[in-house]
């Protein structure tokens, strides 16, 4: 089912609002076990992270966040209006043990089953799923 | 989040915070490892007991902080991560750099 969506005007809104945003979403969902969780709020997190940081270099950004939790899969889906993304999704490779960032797409990669990006109608869109363990 | 620095030694400090450990935070944390750096505590742990979620922001901030520990002549320790923290650590194969202890009196019992 589709559960309710998350407006996220940043700033002020940030990443803590995404993680309140998913308590809610999961106390709903208490089926959903831990390690799936787990794994899909930190991609969750990771993606949203990556689509207010735009808001945090300086322009502001709109976004929508939609949680879906089905039986078989959990997706988030973020659409936002900020620039087109280039040569991000190709990123696979966790960065040098050194490197202060760069894990972002590296980390939803390992954590999802699925990542796909899509220009449209002048806004990014953004879907992870996960599919949930049995 | 806010986080708060203990001296717990000579030259050895905690750094304690509750909440989640991400981009909102991360500055936080950065500041409070320099605190405990300029007190002429360069050898630190970070007690993670209370930080229920960290994400590559956080993680980064760590590496940063370690960084300026070992540049200042100390070291940064990580002590009761939680399961979620654990996996982010081994997901980025940073478990070995930034290895767990159990607890903060035990990251510095050498």
């Amino acid at each position: 089912m589709t559960d309710e969506s998350l407006l996220i005007d940043a700033p002020p809104d940030d990443l803590n609002d995404v993680h309140d945003y998913l308590e809610r979403v999961f106390f709903s969902h208490p089926e959903v076990n831990e390690k799936d969780r787990m794994e899909f709020e930190t991609a969750v997190i990771e993606l949203a992270g990556n689509v207010i940081q735009h808001a945090v270099t300086g322009s502001s950004v709109r976004a929508v966040l939609v949680v879906t939790v089905e039986p078989e899969y959990l997706a988030g889906c973020i659409s936002d209006s900020s620039d087109a993304v280039r040569s991000v999704l190709g990123k696979t490779d966790m960065p040098d043990e050194s490197a202060e960032s760069g894990r972002g797409i590296p980390f939803i990669r390992a954590l999802v089953d699925g990542l796909q990006y899509e220009r449209r109608n002048d806004r990014n869109y953004w879907r992870i799923q996960k599919r949930i363990s049995v | 989040m806010e986080f708060h620095v203990r001296e717990i030694g000579a030259d050895v400090a905690s750094v304690e915070g509750q909440g989640r450990l991400n981009s909102v935070s991360a500055p936080a944390l950065r500041a409070s490892v320099d605190r405990a750096i300029d007190g002429e505590r360069p050898r630190i742990v970070v007690d993670l007991s209370r930080v229920e979620f960290m994400d590559s922001s956080g993680l980064g901030a760590l590496i940063a902080s370690l960084k300026a520990a070992r540049s200042a002549g100390g070291d940064l320790r990580i002590a009761a991560p939680s399961k979620q923290v654990s996996m982010v650590l081994q997901l980025s194969n940073l478990d070995r750099v930034l290895k767990p202890y159990e607890s903060v009196e035990e990251a510095y019992v050498d």
